[in-house]
């Protein structure tokens, strides 16, 4: 079911990821091959238990898988010493969670500094904040914020070091629909705006509808995996 | 139905239980050494006031230059209501060493008796028993031959004599003397057969109890008749209380109690603090947990007894694992101290109360006082706030920006600091006790050596002789001086006539006495707060005569307490009370005969008194240095803990974004180690003020004589090392913590 289009920026063959030992034992993904090429938006829809987030984790070096290979850019992700671990996630990605896991004792701008920190070529932060919106929030703790705020801070400090690769896991899970369609439209802008490469997770069928492409995973196996021949703005989804 | 919450003690036990192993090890080490270090002390008081009972001490003794006759001794018995024994003595020499020497029928059974420590008593008539210190000192055996002038001995026992814990040949000596002066025990054949003449010298014994008051004035008044009625062949006469062969070893050992009961109460606000911080820190950690007990109807009350059970478990656990490692090996230790000293008997150890509540109960209190205050404080937040996850209503919600030329990790360890403010100031605290108990430790050898060099340098003479007669010396060198004592507060205090002063003195050149008026020396004003041209009240040892004294000059004079007048105010003072003659010197006076010697003071025997205390406290003292140690690194490596532990999500999610671990430790566990110094910066200066504020006020109260409080400048820089040394243990250990948290934390979903 891979999905040739060239300049591949991810390439993943043959993963398989388990959980437990014995009769407790789990297939969490089970035997997965795709590749992503840059600058594309990629949704990963499915149920709950499906194993798409453990396929986005596998892919951020969080999880290691017990078999298969991963390559992101130049780095081997599925073998890495923590060194090259370290080096993979600061120079290439950007992580967005549904609970923000911001830090709760920086403020908002210091937050969204911690990432500019990270990069090479980091993105202005006062700019940032002001794409955000979070210019009157900048100096407030996150526990201060509404859902969407802390959101929006964290997709700013995720963005701020400019990553490649944008690896999001129901990053509008925890919000109402209108918060939702905000927090999409800025990611589509960040994908319009720096040519970012996004992965996203969610059981959202509506949020699929602005990815170039949806790969469909069920039981830990990829399904569906299609282009998106009919993509619609973030703007014009109704949520 | 019992309460559910119980069965979490043992899950939350676990999942704790580096802090909680931290916790009991404290508590029993903390506890053992001090109930170690009481029981024994205790015991050793104890055991020596019972022997004193059971070997018959006497009351006093006296010495005669002539044998009395049996109507004067039959006359003081009768007219004071006592008992006198003749303890007769040889001083036999062996090496150069004096050997008082006893017939052993003098005193098994009638008078100061003694115990045999190892081998048997002498009963032929080259047999021997001696002195365990002076053996001790000397590498002397039993079964060792030993060579005197009055033929050959062999050591058949080792033995510690009631009326000598401490080896004073003279009374008035300033240090005891274990290594060339020793008491011998021998057969009464073998005490006959020596020819080196008898020292006529008698113990007494009141025939009746009598409270102190009585004893005095007793004594004085019996010295009075003995001194009258012998025609004044009366060399010495000295008192229970006055022995110092008696006295110094267990005022030794009755002083050691008070460093360590101040050392004690330190350790336990330490402790205290400790609690406090893991208290707090377990509450913050449990916020939702609580919350949700509270919204399913668990009380306040409830929650305060589920959290004060496992500290509390812990302590008591630590409390009797202590107790039982104090009671039966540490106390050895301390008795060891103790014996290596002093001739003491046998020890028995005795259950001591004190020992018991300070070490056990008082713990006990301090934790559940201390939690429970933590607890009632921390749990009144409503229970939405604890659900959110917070102890507290109201935070803050915006903060003042951080200067942008800060460094993104400065400023992380500015936040970090920041929001574990409540922490580090109940570390600063901790610290601060830490830190005064270190250089309680610390202080005392460079103090001793400080107050060695003071006398030293605040020597008048380097011979002053006190004699028994009056003597007469004609040498340019000598002059006239003519001394008693008398007492100010607590202590004996020298008062020096003097002929020749400022110019016209060799020794005396610093001082101008005017009549009427004295001079007083350094540690005499410093301890009683004395001011030129004030007063100050003396009183005399055996009446209630009481002097006031106008001091007319402050004399730079350290080592003992001095107060000068001239001659002719002394004379005029001390009409009819007892004073002696003697003379100031810078040689040794060859003219004066030994038996018209009372006592020679020079630089040794001033020294002799802190050498004495360097070695009876330098153990305790370097207890203290470990203690600190200890409760350096428990304090930072719990408050480590809590802070990295409080941060676990946040690392996690550092991790995640590209944080290297170096980053990591630079921002979470570097801005512990910038408390600790900047808390050091403060807490050294203000432990050291407040040492020397205690050291006073322990000088003034507790203790006889003074030492001026010196600190070396070196332990400023040693005290702020072994602070950073126990941060750098503790950073180590958070290091390879930090680096196990794993990334999948970031990850739950709450």
């Amino acid at each position: 079911m891979e999905t040739e289009r060239g300049n591949k920026f991810i390439e993943l063959q043959n993963i398989i990821k388990t959980f437990g030992q014995g009769d407790s034992q789990t297939i969490a993904v089970n035997d997965i091959s795709f590749s992503i090429n840059k600058g594309e938006v990629v949704v990963l829809l499915g149920p709950s238990g499906s194993g798409k987030t453990t396929l986005l984790n596998i892919i951020g070096g969080i999880e290691i898988a017990n078999s298969g290979k991963i390559k992101v850019a130049d780095h081997q992700v599925d073998n890495m010493t923590d060194k090259n671990a370290v080096e993979y996630r600061r120079e290439h990605l950007g992580y967005i969670f549904q609970s923000y896991n911001l830090i709760p004792n920086l403020t908002v701008k210091e937050n969204i500094e911690i990432g500019a920190y990270l990069a090479k070529n980091p993105l202005n932060v006062d700019e940032l904040l002001k794409d955000l919106g979070l210019e009157r929030q900048a100096n407030k703790l996150p526990m201060y914020l509404s859902g969407g705020q802390q959101q929006r801070t964290a997709i700013g400090r995720a963005v701020a070091k400019n990553p490649d690769l944008l690896l999001c896991d129901e990053p509008t899970g925890a919000l109402d629909s209108q918060t939702s369609k905000e927090i999409l439209v800025l990611l589509e802008k960040v994908n319009k705006k720096y040519g970012t490469t996004i992965l996203m997770v969610t059981h959202n069928e509506l949020i699929s509808q602005m990815a170039t492409r949806i790969i469909r995973m069920k039981d830990g196996q990829i399904i569906e995996d299609k282009a998106n021949d009919n993509i619609v703005s973030a703007e014009a989804l109704e949520l | 139905m019992r309460n559910p919450l119980y069965k979490r003690l043992k899950r939350e036990f676990k999942s704790d239980i580096g802090k909680y192993i931290v916790i009991f090890l404290f508590v029993t080490i903390m506890v053992g050494l001090c109930s170690g270090y009481i029981v024994g002390n205790e015991s050793m008081i104890k055991s020596f006031y019972e022997t004193q009972e059971t070997l018959k001490v006497e009351d006093g003794h006296f010495e005669s230059m002539t044998e009395l006759n049996d109507s004067i001794i039959e006359a003081a018995q009768d007219g004071y209501k006592l008992t006198i024994f003749n303890l007769y003595y040889k001083t036999i020499d062996h090496e150069g060493h004096n050997i008082r020497t006893y017939a052993k029928e003098d005193r098994k059974g009638i008078i100061n008796d003694y115990e045999v420590m190892l081998g048997a008593e002498p009963n032929a008539l080259d047999e021997i028993a001696l002195d365990r210190t002076y053996c001790d000192a000397n590498g002397i055996k039993v079964g060792d031959t030993y060579e005197t002038n009055e033929g050959t001995f062999k050591v058949v026992g080792i033995v510690a004599l009631s009326d000598y814990s401490a080896l004073f040949e003279d009374n008035a000596d300033a240090m005891m003397n274990v290594k060339s002066f020793s008491i011998a025990i021998v057969t009464k054949a073998a005490f006959d057969n020596m020819a080196t003449d008898s020292k006529y010298n008698y113990a007494y014994k009141f025939n009746s109890k009598l409270s102190e008051d009585e004893l005095d004035k007793k004594n004085e008044k019996l010295m009075t008749y003995l001194y009258l009625i012998t025609n004044k062949s009366l060399t010495s006469f000295i008192p229970y209380k006055d022995n110092q062969a008696i006295q110094f070893a267990i005022e030794d050992v009755e002083n050691d109690l008070v460093f360590l009961e101040i050392f004690f109460y330190l350790i336990m606000v330490g402790l205290a603090f400790v609690f406090a911080i893991t208290t707090k820190n377990k509450i913050e950690q449990e916020a939702k947990t609580i919350g949700t007990l509270k919204a399913m109807g668990y009380t306040r009350w409830n929650l305060i007894g589920h959290y004060l059970l496992l500290p509390s478990l812990v302590t008591v656990a630590g409390a009797i694992a202590g107790n039982i490692w104090g009671y039966t090996s540490f106390k050895d230790f301390t008795t060891s101290l103790y014996y290596r000293s002093y001739s003491f008997g046998t020890f028995h150890t005795f259950f001591s109360p004190k020992a018991f509540i300070m070490t056990t109960i008082i713990p006990l209190i301090i934790v559940l006082l201390i939690s429970f205050i933590i607890l009632v404080v921390n749990l009144h937040a409503p229970t939405k706030v604890f659900l959110q996850g917070k102890t507290k209503k109201k935070k803050k919600a915006t903060l003042r920006p951080l200067p942008a030329k800060l460094g993104m990790i400065n400023k992380m360890q500015f936040r970090v600091i920041a929001a574990n403010k409540g922490t580090y100031i109940a570390m600063f605290i901790g610290l601060l006790f830490a830190n005064l108990i270190l250089v309680f430790g610390l202080c005392l050898n460079p103090m001793l050596d400080s107050f060695k060099k003071e006398i030293l340098n605040s020597q008048v003479a380097p011979y002053e002789y006190v004699l028994k007669d009056n003597y007469s010396v004609d040498n340019p060198n000598a002059e006239k001086i003519k001394v008693t004592s008398l007492y100010v507060g607590i202590d004996t205090v020298q008062v020096i006539g003097v002929e020749k002063f400022g110019s016209e003195s060799k020794y005396l050149k610093d001082i101008d006495l005017k009549p009427g008026e004295v001079v007083i020396s350094k540690d005499l004003y410093q301890k009683y707060n004395i001011k030129q041209g004030g007063t100050f009240e003396a009183k005399e040892e055996y009446s209630d005569k009481v002097y006031t004294l106008k001091v007319s000059q402050l004399k730079d004079q350290a080592g003992a307490f001095y107060v000068y007048m001239d001659m002719a105010t002394f004379k005029e003072y001390f009409k009819g009370a007892q004073t002696l003659n003697g003379y100031l010197s810078s040689e040794e006076l060859t003219e004066i005969p030994q038996d018209s010697i009372y006592t020679v003071i020079t630089i040794k025997d001033l020294q002799a008194a802190s050498d004495q205390m360097s070695l009876s406290m330098g153990d305790v003292f370097t207890l203290f240095d470990a203690f600190a140690i200890i409760l350096f690194v428990l304090i930072i490596y719990l408050l480590a803990k809590i802070v990295v532990e409080k941060s676990a999500t946040a690392i996690a999610m550092m991790k995640i974004l590209g944080f290297n671990p170096i980053e990591i430790t630079r921002a979470y566990n570097l801005s512990t180690g910038i408390v600790v110094a900047i808390s050091e910066l403060i807490a050294i200066p203000v432990s050291s003020l407040l040492l020397s504020v205690l050291w006073k006020a322990i000088m003034k109260v507790r203790m006889k004589g003074w030492i001026t409080f010196y600190l070396a400048p070196w332990i400023y820089f040693a005290m702020f090392g072994i602070a950073m040394a126990a941060f750098l243990v503790v950073f180590l250990i958070e290091y390879l913590k930090m680096k196990k948290i794993p990334l999948s934390l970031a990850l739950k979903r709450e």
